[in-house]
């Protein structure tokens, strides 16, 4: 055997060496590469993240949406969806459009919505999908309750809240502990979901019937039952919904997201992995499924009493100040080199995440990292208190042009909003003074929305 | 934001390559890209990231691999023969086409026998050209370690491709 070493190693090499001199067709698809980019347009925003360091921070918070998931679908469709082509029938097309005025018009719904997750060891390298089950309901005006299930049917958390009194209560049955938030006065995008919250999506719709369009997927059988399937796709992310409605009540029977040939739960390569330690999870895919239409809800399923005998953790959401808005647009200037971010949006995580990992590895910080740190976790409450403070507040009078401007810069202007009932504006400078200005006397060339 | 389509735009095509080499399928290796940048964006969420063609080399060459660990075990339980689904070169003629292709597979068969580290190992260094030092940075070992472990992953492909040898052996017998 010894003879054949230089022979084994000559073909070990010339192995490689063609492997390596493969022809490589151009790729990845342009879907995928579609979905990696906008997977980063969620970085540090909304898509939950969980390191076993922080279990308790973003587990999935179905209650975090407030309204029903149809009612989602029908903001979502609203704001960011448009049809995509011409291959929906009109009877097709007719049926989308009475599923929608169903939907507006429940007074109750129910649904079961799983979410699927991909959930990864530490190293990356295990990984296996986790489906997170929660039971739904929804009765107008503005109030649900979500039941999450876990993965042997035991009730694991209920969320119940009432938007219109701006309240939440979290139960946990197991532990017997309660937590009731008060959220604060309901925004204008609440307020418009309690009594109205499809109004946008008829706007959506009349385009469809405009445009004479959407991305008809044919028909098939769910549940015993002939359906319709429609693709909506969003505009900007390209990610893409697929909606399912009874081709005979117009009933919306299912909706994915994504689409079926983005993610397919059924043959998901990981779905059979067993699981590891878990380290990561990213949630791939969302169903809702099991949509029942005005089935007879009882009152007391959406009451905020707490239970007798658990324990109560009573929390209130601050609103928003002009303090901590300025005080926070001045952190991340910090974090960014003294210079103000190119927009307001999404909180300047990257040089937080620096420093608060230099600080969990126990390296030492400057004087000015730690004044960040500090600063940053006081302010943690509110983690969108810029944007929050933009729509609660200030509504759409709010207007920020802080792109490079330096900290400390008193002649420049970061950003501006007139507060309710003032007839005059509050102008925030490069040194965080705040100047009261009449509208004549804001820049003209950006001017307030 | 701006950050990410940047490190996308600047890596794709080292995951690409990673991912296809391996793979030599467009569906598995367009999947791979995807997990390997969606597991590449997690990690940054969590730490700052040093060396993003390391990261992004590692981890396409990791999710490739167990793709291709699943795949065997899949055309094991089907026993349908190893596809061969990537020609060498498009310039040679159909036999040698056919043995590049074949010698491929069964490379790739093989690195799904190895323990994974050393698959990880010899991938990087073999196929990637990751330098001991860079490799033993993305795996958190020092650079002896990673000597140790490219010497058995290529003892064992070696073994793994004896096979081959006897056929090609064989072959020039023929021939002869």
């Amino acid at each position: 055997m010894g003879s054949d070493e230089p022979a084994r190693s000559e073909l070990l090499d010339t192995a490689f060496s063609t492997l390596r001199e493969v022809p490589i067709p151009s790729g990845p698809s342009p879907q995928v590469l579609s979905t990696i980019v906008e997977a980063g347009g969620d970085f540090g925003s909304d898509l939950p993240t969980i390191t076993r360091r922080s279990t308790s921070v973003t587990l999935e918070r179905i209650s975090g949406i407030a309204v029903g998931a149809v009612l989602l679908i029908g903001a979502w469709l609203a704001i960011s969806y448009v049809v995509t082509d011409r291959h929906g029938s009109a009877v097709a097309s007719t049926a989308l459009a009475e599923a929608y005025k169903q939907v507006r018009q429940a007074k109750t719904l129910t649904w079961t919505d799983v979410f699927y997750h991909d959930v990864s060891t530490k190293d990356g390298k295990t990984t296996w999908v986790e489906t997170i089950i929660t039971r739904c309901m929804y009765k107008a005006p503005g109030r649900t309750r979500k039941v999450m299930l876990d993965d042997r049917g035991q009730v694991q958390e209920i969320t119940i809240e009432d938007r219109a009194r701006g309240m939440r209560l979290e139960l946990l049955p197991k532990e017997e502990k309660a937590t009731l938030t008060h959220l604060g006065k309901p925004s204008e995008r609440d307020l418009r979901c309690l009594t109205d919250a499809f109004s946008p999506v008829e706007d959506a719709l009349r385009k469809q019937t405009d445009d004479g369009s959407e991305a008809f997927l044919g028909k098939k059988r769910i549940d015993r039952r002939t359906a319709y399937g429609f693709r909506l796709t969003a505009t900007v992310t390209r990610t893409t919904m697929d909606l399912w409605v009874d081709a005979e009540t117009k009933h919306l029977i299912l909706c994915q997201s994504p689409g079926r040939d983005v993610y397919d739960p059924e043959t998901h390569p990981a779905r059979h992995n067993r699981p590891g330690e878990e380290w990561t999870r990213t949630t791939r895919a969302r169903v809702q499924r099991d949509i029942v239409f005005d089935r007879e809800l009882d009152d007391s399923l959406f009451s905020l009493d707490v239970p007798h005998g658990y324990s109560v953790n009573t929390v209130r959401v601050p609103e928003p100040t002009e303090k901590d808005m300025i005080e926070w647009l001045g952190i991340q200037a910090q974090c960014n080199g003294n210079v103000f971010l190119d927009d307001e949006g999404p909180i300047a995580n990257e040089p937080l995440r620096r420093i608060g990992s230099k600080s969990d590895q126990g390296k030492k910080l400057s004087a000015a990292e730690r004044m960040v740190l500090e600063r940053s976790r006081q302010l943690d409450r509110h983690h969108h208190a810029v944007r929050r403070f933009a729509e609660v507040t200030a509504g759409k009078t709010w207007h920020y042009q802080g792109k490079g401007v330096e900290l400390g810069d008193e002649d420049a202007i970061v950003c501006w909003y007139r507060p309710k009932g003032s007839k005059t504006y509050r102008v925030v400078h490069g040194d965080l003074s705040v100047k009261d200005v009449p509208p004549q006397e804001l820049p003209a060339m950006a001017g307030p929305h | 934001m701006t950050d990410w389509q940047a490190v996308v735009g600047r890596h794709t095509a080292l995951v690409w390559q990673t991912a296809y080499r391996l793979l030599g399928d467009y569906e598995d290796a367009d999947d791979c890209v995807q997990e390997t940048f969606l597991a590449a964006l997690e990690i940054s969420r969590r730490q700052p990231v040093r060396n993003w063609p390391g990261l992004l080399a590692r981890l396409s060459t990791c999710r490739a691999l167990d793709r291709l660990r699943q795949r065997m075990r899949d055309e094991a339980r089907r026993e349908e023969p190893v596809g061969w689904s990537a020609v060498a070169s498009a310039d040679a003629g159909p036999e040698q086409q056919a043995r590049a292709a074949e010698l491929c597979e069964r490379l790739r068969a093989a690195l799904t026998e190895l323990p994974p580290k050393q698959a990880e190992v010899v991938c990087l260094r073999c196929l990637n050209g990751l330098s001991y030092r860079e490799i033993a940075r993305e795996l958190h070992i020092n650079s002896a370690a990673v000597g140790r472990l490219l010497y058995r992953a290529r003892a064992r492909l070696r073994e793994l491709l004896d096979p081959v040898v006897s056929a090609e052996r064989r072959r020039s017998c023929h021939g002869k």
